[in-house]
């Protein structure tokens, strides 16, 4: 019985090592696990620094057309509904503002617009009143904020002095989605055809006449056929991209709606910062630069589930309407504050402050742009081009063929950003 | 009758030895293995908590650029290009540290056309300090294709013959304002000709003098700090300062440490093809004339449609090229600030400043690396501590590195090479010494202690301001090494510095002043 006492003691020891071993072991990961979602966060948070530096260039530009029953696509200002950037090149106005009114009917013709998301109840939109559009550029950088801003609590995105919440999430399909698939090869060829027909005709470079634009048509000879069979026969395919959606609105719409797998890990917010903000005066603690327009934001870059809420309720501290528009309470989404603003506490926060320039880059060519056509003539064909459109594949260029004097390929029709600052704490005003 | 006591046959005890001995070792190799697994989970858990540890380290600097600003971070930070020794620092001083010298930039509101105020929109704007708001273009009636053309203004002036259009013409939203919005694309070329830029003289240019200031504080990284992505400019570099005692001079410190070597350094023609593109043996302007911007231009722009350097269209070319002075192997940097090494230009023997070469790369490299040279890091060096791959983002990026057979990629190659080893700030966090001793006191590390190093390369690519961040763990009792790569996106230069502007003068005044300060 001793005997067999020993192994038991033995074996409940190697047990008991192992037991230890193991629950050692799941503490250890479990607690890796736990401090890797520190940096799966800081992580995500980050990302959204990406995600907010893009919107801001892209709204820059566009995304503010009014979309109010009956606006007129004239009267506001809005044909194309392409805006002139956050701080408007034409006169320094608080922008994003529409091209000029181009309606002769209008009374305001050659004006330029008041922004479609000025609302008519706030003070008269401050630019300079000029009717005479050579006397552009003005200077609009500066204005009364306090006689020319709507007072405080009422300000919206994207007036100076307000914020913007981004939740982000995946939608279903967005609007305007396309097909990643690839397209297939639409031309049906017919086996009965000479192969070499079908496959050289369009190509058919020993026939000029093939490729001649005949007078009538606005195609060639040689693609005609096989471009009727796309317009004309079984075309889907050939226009490259598709559509995920079957029909306009379907397309045009998309659904919104997020997938379930990429809700609660991001959100930005944005603030659009007032003059008072960035006027030098060490209030707030950052505001030690001066700086002209309206370009200057605050990005708040959160990872967590809280989708960009910062106030629970109208009572908490720091709460502005001109910040939270709608409160988390009044959202209805969390169920209880606990809930909330466990989430809130559990969140990865980092502040930046970002400038943006409509400086586009893109290598538009100041001189050619002006004067390829002729010796000093004026034409306008080679805007935004690049050379990397003349350019072979090699990288290696002949001058002669060379049209702009850099290879800058990057055109970003949204500005670009002057500088970023990281916040090392909380501006307060997020 | 007694029975003798029953006792063990052997064969018993030697079964029974033997299964104790079998249950012996079983229990050692078990208690043996429990220890190796305990102290493997030790490691991995001490690994992965370096690896998350680092991954903070480098999202900080990344924001707060710590390990290029802070002298309080720890010991071995990357400050500069090269190390600068003053007495026992090892290079750990101020004087290191030239993209975060403190400038102090005048508040908005001094009419001053040479003021210092890039915070200032009007002292880049458009027009108004430009010197010609109007894009310049090519009289091609004056001029061949091989001698160049005179450059004018395409609108306005009346004495110039490309005078048929007047900027009004033009439909309203093209002027050229409203198409590069608030930063002119040829923003540089304002400097007229005739004198060195006053601080009175407007006729001078403002903005040129706000460059060169930036410029002669902070070498081209300020440059490139203050202006956008895709402005153009074109950079004369004296290769005197490309040494170690030169990097303090302030006279001569102007691109060591923020100009990429990648760009092209033109054809020297005397100099044979392995040496004309080192950067020490570039015959170069002055640095005396550089200082005294007695040669103007010193950022030039705008080469020509057929790859022909722009020419000054009041006075002609400050420099002789590239046809008087033609194949003595002036050097010119083009750089697109977009992609600071898009496109460059060299010159040809046969037809002058033609070529171009693509770069879609890399630049503004900034510090130094240090590498522990063995697991106990004891010593260091300037070597890679990351695998190449890593080490070498530009073989994702320069597809044609493999091309060796030609010597400009070939040499592309190498440039980049260089790059990697002199610029990338990496910092060794453990051992570390709190106190920001420059000499690491290492007689209290264990020897079993886990290293860690953080490197941040940064870079400017296609307008995008990138930080390609590294973290490098080392546990020298295996010798495992363990690495982490990736890219962040976080604070850019001139964010940095209106950081420790407030930083140092304001929230922590025991700090040495750096960065932008606002008077």
């Amino acid at each position: 019985m001793n005997r067999r006492g020993s192994i038991l003691i033995i074996v409940t020891g190697l047990s008991t090592i192992l037991l230890v071993l193991s629950v050692t072991f799941l503490a250890l990961m479990r607690g890796d696990s736990e401090e890797s979602i520190l940096m799966v966060r800081d992580s995500q948070a980050r990302i959204m620094l990406a995600s907010a530096l893009e919107y801001l260039q892209e709204t820059s530009r566009l995304g503010w057309r009014s979309t109010a029953a009956g606006a007129s696509p004239l009267g506001d200002g809005s044909r194309g509904y392409e805006c002139y950037g956050w701080t408007d090149v034409r006169d320094g106005s608080i922008g994003p503002r529409g091209p000029r009114i181009d309606n002769p009917a209008d009374v305001n013709n050659g004006r330029l617009p008041v922004p479609t998301w000025w609302s008519a109840s706030w003070p008269a939109y401050p630019h300079d009143d000029v009717i005479d559009p050579q006397k552009d550029p003005q200077n609009a950088y500066t204005y009364s904020p306090s006689a020319q801003l709507p007072g405080a609590g009422s300000r919206r995105w994207p007036c100076p002095g307000s914020a913007m919440r981004g939740d982000m999430y995946v939608m279903r399909t967005a609007p305007y989605a396309v097909r990643a698939t690839k397209v297939y090869n639409p031309v049906t060829a017919d086996p009965a055809d000479d192969p070499s027909v079908v496959i050289d005709a369009a190509y058919n470079t020993g026939n000029r006449d093939a490729h001649r634009q005949q007078s009538n048509a606005l195609m060639t000879t040689a693609w005609k056929p096989y471009l009727d069979q796309c317009r004309l026969v079984d075309g889907v395919g050939m226009l490259d991209p598709q559509p995920v959606n079957d029909t306009w609105t379907e397309f045009r719409l998309g659904d919104r709606r997020p997938r379930g797998d990429s809700t609660n890990l991001g959100w930005f917010r944005v603030y659009r910062e007032l003059p008072s903000d960035h006027d030098a005066n060490a209030d707030p603690w950052f505001d030690h630069v001066a700086l002209q327009g309206h370009g200057v934001f605050i990005i708040a870059c959160g990872a967590g589930a809280s989708m960009g809420y910062r106030f629970w309720s109208t009572t908490d501290p720091g709460f502005s309407r001109d910040l939270e528009p709608v409160t988390a309470q009044e959202s209805g989404v969390f169920p209880d504050e606990d809930m909330f603003r466990q989430i809130r506490g559990n969140e990865r926060i980092l502040w930046y402050r970002a400038e943006w320039t409509a400086m586009q880059g893109g290598g538009a060519n100041a001189v050619e742009h002006y004067s390829e056509a002729g010796d000093h003539g004026l034409d306008f064909s080679g805007l935004f081009a690049t050379n990397g459109a003349v350019r072979g594949s090699s990288g290696w260029v002949d001058d002669s063929r060379e049209k702009l004097p850099v290879s800058n390929t990057v055109a970003s029709f949204f500005g670009a950003i002057k500088w970023i600052q990281r916040l090392e704490k909380d501006p307060q005003t997020w | 009758m007694r029975h003798a006591a029953r006792g063990f046959t052997l064969i018993e005890l030697l079964i029974a030895i033997g299964l104790s001995s079998m249950i012996m070792m079983i229990a050692v190799s078990a208690f043996r293995q429990a220890s190796q697994t305990i102290s493997l989970m030790n490691r991995m858990s001490t690994e992965s908590t370096l690896l998350r540890t680092g991954y903070f380290l480098n999202a900080e600097d990344v924001d707060f650029w710590n390990s290029t600003a802070n002298p309080q971070y720890p010991f071995l930070k990357g400050h500069m290009s090269d190390a600068v020794v003053n007495g026992a620092d090892l290079g750990n001083n101020l004087d290191n540290k030239r993209i975060f010298k403190p400038v102090a930039f005048k508040k908005v509101g001094e009419l001053n056309p040479n003021w210092v105020q890039p915070n200032d929109k009007r002292s880049w704007y458009r027009n108004y300090f430009m010197q010609s708001p109007r894009p310049y273009g090519y009289d091609r009636s004056d001029g061949t294709t091989i001698a160049g053309y005179r450059a004018k203004p395409v609108f306005g002036n009346s004495d110039s013959p490309c005078d048929s259009f007047d900027w009004n013409t033009l439909p309203i939203g093209w002027e050229p304002w409203h198409i590069w919005g608030d930063y002119t694309l040829t923003s540089n070329l304002g400097m007229k000709e005739g004198g060195t830029p006053t601080a009175t003289d407007a006729t001078q240019g403002a903005r040129p003098t706000l460059m060169w200031e930036l410029f002669q504080r902070l070498g081209h990284a300020g440059v490139y700090t203050y202006m956008p992505p895709g402005t153009i400019n074109l950079i004369l570099r004296p290769a005197t300062n490309n040494t170690v005692a030169n990097i303090a001079m302030s006279g001569s410190h102007f691109d060591k440490g923020e100009i990429p070597w990648s760009l092209t350094v033109p054809k020297a023609i005397t100099l044979a093809p392995t040496v004309r593109f080192d950067p020490d043996t570039m015959s170069v302007p002055t640095v005396g004339d550089v200082v005294g911007n007695v040669l103007k231009h010193y950022f030039h722009g705008m080469p020509g449609s057929r790859g022909r350097l722009f020419k000054d269209p009041w006075a002609g070319p400050v420099f002789s090229f590239p046809d008087a002075d033609y194949g003595t192997g002036n050097p010119h940097w083009f750089a697109d600030l977009e992609q600071i090494n898009g496109e460059s230009f060299w010159q040809d023997m046969d037809s002058g400043w033609v070529q171009k070469q693509s770069r879609a790369s890399v630049g503004l490299f900034i510090g130094t690396r240090f590498t522990p040279l063995d697991f106990a890091n004891t010593n260091f060096t300037a070597g890679p501590t990351i695998d190449r791959p890593t080490r070498d983002p530009w073989l994702a990026i320069d597809k044609d590195v493999e091309r060796q057979a030609n010597f400009e990629q070939s040499n592309r190659t190498s440039v980049f090479a260089r790059q990697m080893r002199d610029y990338t700030s990496s910092t060794v966090h453990i051992p570390r010494n709190i106190t920001d001793d420059p000499a690491p006191d290492l007689g209290s590390k264990g020897a079993s202690t886990p290293s860690l190093a953080t490197s941040v390369l940064r870079f400017r690519q296609k307008g995008s301001d990138k930080a390609i961040c590294t973290i490098h763990v080392q546990d020298p009792t295996t010798g495992r090494v363990v690495e982490l790569g990736g890219t962040m996106l976080g604070a850019t230069l001139r964010g940095a510095r209106q950081h420790w502007g407030w930083k140092s003068t304001i929230d922590q005044p025991s700090l040495k002043p750096m960065g932008d300060v606002y008077e």
